[in-house]
């Protein structure tokens, strides 16, 4: 499917030249007008109260600043690499940005997938069920080394809540890590059986977990199995606890040695609800249950025992206004509030502060721009010395989340993210390094992100799309 | 300010932004009927509370943000029911254009929701995850697994 489609059949959809008029004779029945100085004042008093409140906290909390670490704003910059490409073939060079980064950088003729230091071009059939071609290449120093695989491929046919689930999965493992896909048939001619999805389970190479998806919009749902790839064997990992009796079930969040997992159900006539499920006791409980809290909740693991809550409070337009973070001990039951009622980190304000979540770490911003990180498992914070937070900032947590990417986009226009200056802050460490990038301008930058816990990169391709680019940096 | 005056703006605001709006909330819901009501509260909405906004595009995302809410109040009405095509063909638009409506359509809702916003709005993930109440990383989930299932050629369409 062409977006450009899409695009063209969705400027064809307007409203009925009559609503218009319908709604201006409705203002004139029935509306009531609120003036705009009370809306105003209404703003302005609740944006004081919020800074208030939030300044108040900072100075009463006996935690702060309890640990720091000192931007560094390299003097070097990057040239980002824009020519068109001239090889056939992946090829790639390497640079050093003021002796503290190493970029990596892949030129290709058009798009390759990438997973760690492999990159691979696949061939798929025209419904895009079956693989008919591959090809991986791998990074071996300065260059991508074609190399040979050995693939498997698994028939799948599983039978769940009615359905037949059905197709191929591709396999293999290099390097004590396990490569995974399968097909995914064009939206519309997507059937019942082809709604698998594969989740790779970190560290293991000998089974998957495939999660089985049915219906549409309110009523979509997913539940998972455990696939063990030599054998083909489905195993129901959530048997005899109930899991499978939720409705509307749709998020799996597992603890990583899989004994627990966090289930968030759709909203249903009851609203969304998340439960807990421990695999090994067999029970289900609910989180609010589990915890005690009763607002609006959500969990993730900090580690297989200990779960990082977040409670929101809402404005009158339904926003997020503030954010209060707890530690719960599973075991235990030892609650521990992190974070106090912090404003919630809204981007679009024109110098916006609060609190941006990643998992087990926030981002503070406060008023004046200073930066605080704060271990949400214990409420240690470590203050950012010397770096003002502006507009167009933003941070992306690592997977072992002990690293924060910070950039700072300035795009030309949507098409771009731009991001004018990149950088790393190390919590282990306690640095905190970024340098300005020149000449990405001259690339349209699509994604960024983390490929592993060291490395970051920038997808990119060039105005013509004759050329694509993955830009990566270890700090 | 008086009344007449918020009726002119109300009318330029209806002019600039419901087809946005209806655009959406047809997504969202797939029937053109659903999709008017929605448009009407919405603007009355923007009439009612009068909110002030920083600039037009503030102005534009509260009014897909109000959108959102309110088709997710809408399906919890209609809580059994299942709509997730549109009920007609559109007007003149070609049977390739059809099939990329029908395509995007059959989606799951939180997958169809940000494909919409970014390819057709034009929004980056931090105002897609504004307008929709989500976190920047559920944002490019959402959208890495929506393209997934569309197999979209998006990376060279823009």
């Amino acid at each position: 499917m062409n977006i450009n489609d899409y695009r063209r059949g969705m400027d064809k959809i307007l409203p009925d030249p009559k609503l218009k008029e319908r709604i201006m004779k409705q203002t004139n029945e029935k509306k009531k007008y609120i003036p705009v100085r009370r809306v105003v004042n209404g703003l302005l008093a609740a944006a004081l109260a919020a800074a208030c409140l939030f300044t108040a906290a900072l100075a009463a909390s006996p935690d702060l600043r309890t640990a720091m670490l000192s931007f560094f704003h390299m003097e070097e910059r990057e040239q980002v690499p824009s020519s068109s490409v001239t090889a056939k073939d992946p090829d790639i060079s390497q640079t050093e940005i003021g002796a503290l980064v190493k970029a990596q950088y892949v030129k290709m003729d058009r798009y390759y997938g990438h997973s760690g230091s492999l990159f691979y071009d696949l061939t798929w059939s025209g419904d895009n069920r079956t693989l008919l071609d591959s090809k991986f290449w791998e990074v071996k120093e300065n260059e991508l080394v074609p190399i040979e695989v050995e693939l498997n491929t698994n028939t799948v046919a599983i039978s769940y809540d009615g359905i037949r689930y059905q197709g191929e999965l591709y396999w293999f493992v290099r390097d004590s890590q396990l490569f995974v896909t399968k097909g995914n048939p064009l939206g519309i001619e997507m059937m019942p059986e082809d709604e698998w999805y594969i989740q790779p389970i970190s560290g293991r190479t000998d089974v998957v977990i495939l999660n089985l998806a049915q219906g549409r919009q309110m009523e979509y749902t997913e539940y998972p199995v455990l696939y063990h790839l030599d054998t083909g064997e489905m195993e129901d990992i959530l048997s005899e606890t109930g899991a499978s009796e939720l409705e509307h079930a749709y998020s799996y969040l597992w603890s990583e040695d899989m004994r627990r997992v966090l289930i968030s159900c759709g909203e249903g006539p009851n609203g969304q609800q998340e439960w807990l499920c421990d695999l090994e006791a067999k029970t289900l409980t609910s989180l609010d249950e589990v915890t005690g809290l009763d607002g609006e909740v959500t969990a993730n693991f900090m580690d297989s025992e200990t779960l990082i809550l977040t409670e929101y409070t809402k404005d009158a337009e339904g926003l997020y206004q503030s954010v209060t973070c707890y530690s719960f001990h599973l075991i235990s039951k030892q609650l521990v509030k992190t974070l106090n009622n912090a404003p919630y980190y809204r981007w679009f304000d024109e110098e916006p502060y609060g609190a941006m979540l990643f998992g087990s770490r926030c981002v503070l911003i406060g008023l004046d721009g200073q930066v605080q990180v704060i271990d949400l498992s214990s409420g240690e914070r470590t203050a950012v010395e010397g770096f003002s937070f502006q507009h167009g900032d933003d941070f992306m947590i690592s997977p072992s989340q002990d690293k924060l990417l910070y950039y700072h986009a300035a795009p030309q226009d949507i098409a771009s993210l731009g991001v004018a200056q990149l950088g790393v802050i190390d919590l282990k460490l306690g640095t905190f390094i970024a340098f300005d990038r020149e000449g990405f301008e001259h690339l349209q930058e699509e994604g960024i992100g983390w490929e592993d816990d060291n490395t970051v990169s920038i997808n990119a391709h060039t105005p013509d799309y004759e050329t694509q680019y993955l830009l990566m940096y270890q700090f | 300010m008086n009344q007449t005056v918020y009726e002119h703006r109300l009318e330029e605001d209806y002019n600039a932004y419901s087809p946005a709006v209806y655009r959406l909330a047809m997504v969202y819901l797939g029937r053109y009927a659903d999709a008017e009501d929605i448009t009407q509260e919405v603007f009355l909405r923007l009439l009612c509370r009068a909110p002030t906004f920083a600039d037009e595009n503030h102005r534009r995302r509260w009014l897909l943000q109000v959108t959102a809410n309110l088709c997710r109040d809408q399906l919890r009405g209609f809580w059994r029911k299942r709509v997730t095509e549109l009920e007609d063909t559109i007007p003149a638009a070609a049977p390739e254009e059809q099939e990329a409506l029908a395509s995007v359509m059959s989606l799951p809702e939180q997958y169809r929701l940000p494909i919409h916003l970014h390819y057709y709005e034009g929004y980056s993930v931090a105002e897609i995850a504004e307008i929709l109440k989500l976190g920047p990383s559920a944002v490019k989930m959402r959208l890495k697994r929506g393209r997934e299932l569309l197999k979209l050629e998006l990376e060279g369409s823009h």
